[in-house]
């Protein structure tokens, strides 16, 4: 067994008290693609002018199209460290600020959070599914996230002032954005609220290139077959990873398959992750195809009946 | 907002050594800069003759008088070409040659004896298509004449021009040559009069003009021959945006429209485009500031779109103007969705005339003569006139001059934005008042909502309750709690209790829980209506009456799956969408599924719980108070649960209480201020179409723009 991978956070004294500042998180080494658009855009958001604090954006789209990649992308761009907190059901007040731990000699010792850590040492912090967080949890961010730029944690007596170079952003699924929203004043102080939409489908095509460089006919059919279709980066890279094992796994290799022999592991790989037959799927497909070839809008009726209301 | 004042706003014009009597104005077709810098050279500097690259056909008659005497309503003049394509020459007051007459035209009403003459090639209209256009020049930020100077910028355009000519084909070249050549022999001629003349000229134009006048370069000499004949055309009142989109009219219309204003009032030199932007931005965001209550913009939203703009701007080097896209984006992300449909429509507005749109019909015949048939054109003849000659959408037109078109980005956000189109349609499907079929965006607007609901029951359910413990353990120590107590001092130790609610059966909630939403306490004036689902044979019957079926084996059905109350309904667009303020709302079903997806997933459920008697016929439903109504036939139809989404401090009457209690449901408040206001907001807006529109393919969109 090996320990090599386990890190322990810093320890500094803040006042006479220990505090353990976590080190910053290191982003998954993979070559970003295409979303300059949204790059820049993002960039324009944190542009450092003099006098002018920078703005706290929030990505908000679909899952699995890449926010989080393209926040360690910015982090790449701007040389700078990131600190991801995660956004969920459990989180607390004292979790965003500074919560305690004992030590095994009885003593306490605080531990600062990741936002906590990147305030101190001006990086980035990254609140991910920040929809996902309680609104009690929220609330020491309205200070942060303000012209004060500041935390208070009252677990630790301590009042910290964001470093200058200090950044935020975060992330939410787009259902929640549009759907139930963030509280009020954590919606006014995470905008501009920037929409990050399904990649193109040479976008996704050249992202599929560079993650399964070996495998151009199963792109290309992968492509071919589900152009129709918005799929997520994420989607898009299990489907494929997963229907290159499924062929692996009955033929012991990938290299020699026809497209209709890769059609029909993908279609089988899809049939998995969304829940239905492969027949069905396909039937479905090609209806889809069919109608999108030969015009369908003409007679779009078919598709477009919904629900009638009658006055009583 | 940018680091941009008047005082820049200096007055420019590039001279020839050659020529001392000579100002030239370079300038690009549209774009408000150069008609700034036109209208105030001629106001302030004292020209006794202004000279344009307009077609010399234009000096006989009055016929751009009568165009520019419109503005700030812009016209174009229409005609068909030999090849029988339609093409147009537009008027707008953004147009540095069309400001200039415009301009002449009031320094002669006011006494001023000036000239003015047009010496472009008067055969320019029958010119093949294209033959004019040079490869795209890049794009450049005209505000920076005012910081760079006009030279500087031309210089960089002409260097470009410069790589392009290499690049031209044959026959551009021969136009090209042809044409600048007959131009710079018109400007001498004119020139030897010794008068102070200003050339107003398109510097594409220019560059190689000034080549020649300068003998940098010999023109071959080169004759354009063409069988000329009579040109029938219409001056017409033009549609602004339609002009817009052709790039005519700068980056938005209602500065132009300002800017016109303003040198009528011959307070040029006060205009400022970036001023004028601002102004039309604030006025934006006070009015959203003032209606904060219907989901207007706070104060902190408005700064942050001011910061953000700027730094998009800063950061695209477009350190003195701001894009459509720019402001359509810091709008969209720091404003919201509605705010920013407000602003970007304030500057899409412009003066539109009411009344004909043709002005007037006109020949040009051979000899570079124009012969005014009829000055006074009676609508009748002017439409039959208009439709003889232009079959196709005027949309569709060529221009004269190429190159012409706003970017596609523009164009982009100018179709999401704006419902010209969309109007069209609308009005084409006639007037409507049958019954009405809802929308997919607000049935969305609902799953979500409803979704939301349940998560926060799931959440409610797993949430760890902590206490202090006097010694009982319960669910075990919540260490967390019991080492912050340590922290602050407090020896105590604290546990977990009540998680997952022991014995109590965890219930399954999903899309078919019903979810009720009261917006309202006082129910006066309102009344409830109802929606159902139909399979595809009644539907046939609904949407097309009279009309056979394919398949008739198949008996009709219908089933009900929301109730709701409302007080008012706005129609809109001749009957074809119906805005309704909703009051409360049932769901049986909260899927976004339309069609007969929804009548499906509604009647594949055991029957007792699937609707198919009228809810408002039902005696069971209508024995309840107005404000229960909902409730309780959700209650006749639910599996275990309904959730009630209303004000914290609502509870259930007693009748509904024992009514529940019979049927075995339980009922779950919710309180509504858990949602964002903006949401409540939308959810209390209901649109639905009608069966014309129901049938449009494009439906969706076109409901989604007269959202508000």
């Amino acid at each position: 067994m090996t320990l090599d991978n386990i890190e322990e956070f810093e320890k500094i004294e803040i006042k006479g008290k220990t505090v353990l500042v976590p080190y910053p998180t290191k982003p998954p080494e993979f070559m970003f693609i295409g979303r300059k658009d949204v790059i820049n855009k993002t960039l324009a958001a944190w542009l450092n002018i003099p006098g002018s604090t920078p703005l706290n954006f929030r990505l908000f789209g679909p899952p699995g199209i890449g926010k989080n990649a393209m926040v360690y992308e910015l982090a790449r761009i701007l040389k700078k460290d990131i600190y991801i907190i995660n956004g969920h059901d459990e989180l607390g007040p004292e979790d965003i600020a500074c919560s305690a731990t004992m030590t095994s000699k009885g003593k306490i010792d605080y531990v600062a959070s990741t936002l906590f850590a990147a305030m101190l040492r001006g990086g980035i912090c990254f609140f991910d599914e920040i929809g996902k967080a309680p609104q009690s949890a929220l609330d020491p961010l309205a200070s942060v996230l303000d012209d004060r730029r500041a935390i208070t944690s009252v677990l630790a007596g301590i009042h910290l002032k964001a470093h200058p170079e200090f950044l935020f952003c975060s992330a939410l699924n787009e259902d929640e954005e549009t759907g139930v929203g963030l509280p009020g004043f954590i919606d006014e102080r995470t905008r501009p609220a920037i929409h990050v939409g399904y990649p193109s489908s040479k976008e996704l095509e050249l992202i599929l290139r560079n993650r399964f460089s070996a495998s151009d006919p199963w792109i290309e059919v992968f492509i071919s077959e589900f152009y129709i279709e918005k799929l997520s980066t994420r989607t898009a890279i299990t489907l494929l990873g997963f229907a290159c094992r499924l062929a692996r796994s009955s033929n012991g290799k990938t290299g020699m398959l026809s497209n209709n022999d890769i059609r029909s592991y993908l279609l089988a790989a899809y049939a998995h992750v969304s829940d239905g037959t492969a027949q069905a799927l396909a039937a479905e497909r090609k209806e889809l195809i069919k109608n999108k070839k030969e015009g369908a809008e003409d007679n779009a009726e078919l598709f477009y009946t919904n629900e009638k209301e009658t006055v009583h | 907002m940018l680091n941009y004042s008047i005082q820049m706003k200096r007055k420019q014009c590039t001279r020839l050594k050659e020529h001392d009597n000579l100002s030239v104005i370079p300038y690009i077709r549209g774009r408000l800069v150069f008609a700034d810098l036109v209208a105030r050279a001629i106001e302030e500097e004292g020209f006794e003759q202004v000279i344009v690259d307009l077609p010399f056909f234009m000096n006989r008659s009055n016929l751009w008088e009568n165009a520019v005497k419109m503005f700030p309503h812009v016209s174009s003049l229409l005609f068909r070409k030999e090849d029988g394509s339609f093409a147009a020459f537009p008027f707008t007051p953004a147009d540095a040659a069309c400001i200039a007459l415009s301009a002449v035209q009031t320094q002669k009403d006011w006494g001023r004896d000036i000239e003015l003459q047009c010496i472009d090639d008067s055969r320019v209209i029958h010119y093949p298509r294209g033959s004019l256009s040079f490869p795209k020049v890049g794009p450049n930020d005209d505000y920076s004449v005012f910081i760079n100077g006009l030279d500087v910028f031309c210089n960089e355009q002409y260097d470009q021009l410069e790589e392009a000519w290499a690049a031209l084909g044959k026959e551009q070249r021969f136009f090209n040559e042809y044409r600048a050549g007959l131009v710079s022999d018109r400007l001498k001629s004119y020139l030897k009069n010794g008068k102070k003349t200003l050339f107003v000229c398109e510097y594409s134009l220019w560059w190689l003009v000034k080549k020649i006048v300068m003998n940098k370069y010999a023109v071959p000499r080169q004759y354009f021959s063409y069988p000329w004949k009579d040109v029938k055309g219409v001056i017409m009142i033009d549609d602004s945006l339609r002009l817009w989109k052709r790039g005519a009219l700068d980056d938005y219309p209602a500065v132009v429209a300002r800017f016109y204003d303003i040198m009528r009032t011959g307070l040029l030199s006060s205009f400022s485009k970036i001023r004028t932007i601002e102004d039309i931005i604030n006025k934006s965001l006070t009015h959203d500031l003032y209606e904060k209550t219907c989901g207007g913009s706070s104060v902190r939203r408005s700064l942050t779109f001011h910061k953000y703009l700027r730094n998009t701007s800063l950061s695209s080097g477009k350190i003195s103007s701001i894009m459509l896209s720019h402001l359509c984006d810091a709008a969209n992300s720091c404003l919201g969705r509605k705010a920013a449909k407000r602003m970007i429509r304030r500057f899409f507005s412009y003066p539109e005339p009411a009344g004909k749109r043709i002005f007037k019909y006109v020949t040009i015949r051979e000899g570079s003569s124009i012969v005014t048939l009829n000055n006074k054109v009676n609508d009748r003849e002017a439409e039959i006139y208009l439709s003889s000659i232009i079959k196709v959408n005027s949309y569709s037109l060529e221009e004269v001059y190429d190159g012409y078109l706003m970017p596609d980005r523009e164009m982009r956000i100018f179709n999401r934005f704006h419902h010209h189109p969309e109007r069209e349609i609308l009005k084409f499907l006639g007037y409507s008042k049958a019954i009405t079929w809802s929308i997919k965006a607000d049935y969305y607007q609902y799953e979500l909502a409803s979704k939301k609901v349940r998560e926060m029951q799931a959440q409610q359910a797993r949430k760890t309750r902590i206490k202090k413990s006097y010694g009982a353990i319960s669910d075990g120590i919540h260490w967390k709690a019991t080492i912050n107590a340590r922290s602050l001092g407090e020896d105590a130790v604290y546990i977990r209790y009540g998680s997952r609610s022991r014995g109590k059966r965890q219930r399954k909630f999903d899309a078919y829980t019903p979810v009720i939403f009261i917006f309202t306490d006082n129910f006066k004036g309102h009344w409830y209506r109802q929606i159902m689902s139909t399979n595809s044979v009644q539907r046939h019957k609904d949407l097309y009456p009279g009309e056979p079926l394919h398949n008739n084996c198949t008996a009709s059905d219908t089933i009900y799956h929301a109730l709701y109350s409302l007080n008012n309904i706005k129609k809109l667009k001749w009957g074809h969408i119906d805005k309704r303020d909703i009051s409360s709302m049932a769901l049986l079903y909260n899927r976004a599924d339309m069609d007969n997806a929804r009548y499906k997933a509604i009647a594949g459920r055991p029957n007792r719980f699937v609707c198919r008697m009228a809810p408002l016929s039902d005696p069971i439903v209508t024995r309840f108070q107005m404000t229960e109504a909902g409730i309780a036939w959700a209650v006749k139809y639910a599996e275990h649960t309904v959730f009630v989404v209303a004000k914290k401090g609502w509870t259930p009457s007693e009748q509904l209480s024992s009514f529940a209690k019979s049927r075995n449901i339980e009922i779950r408040d919710v309180s509504l201020s858990l949602f964002n206001p903006d949401i409540i907001e939308r959810l209390r807006t209901m649109y639905f179409t009608s069966p014309q529109l129901k049938k449009h393919p494009k439906r969706d969109e076109i409901v989604e723009k007269f959202m508000d």
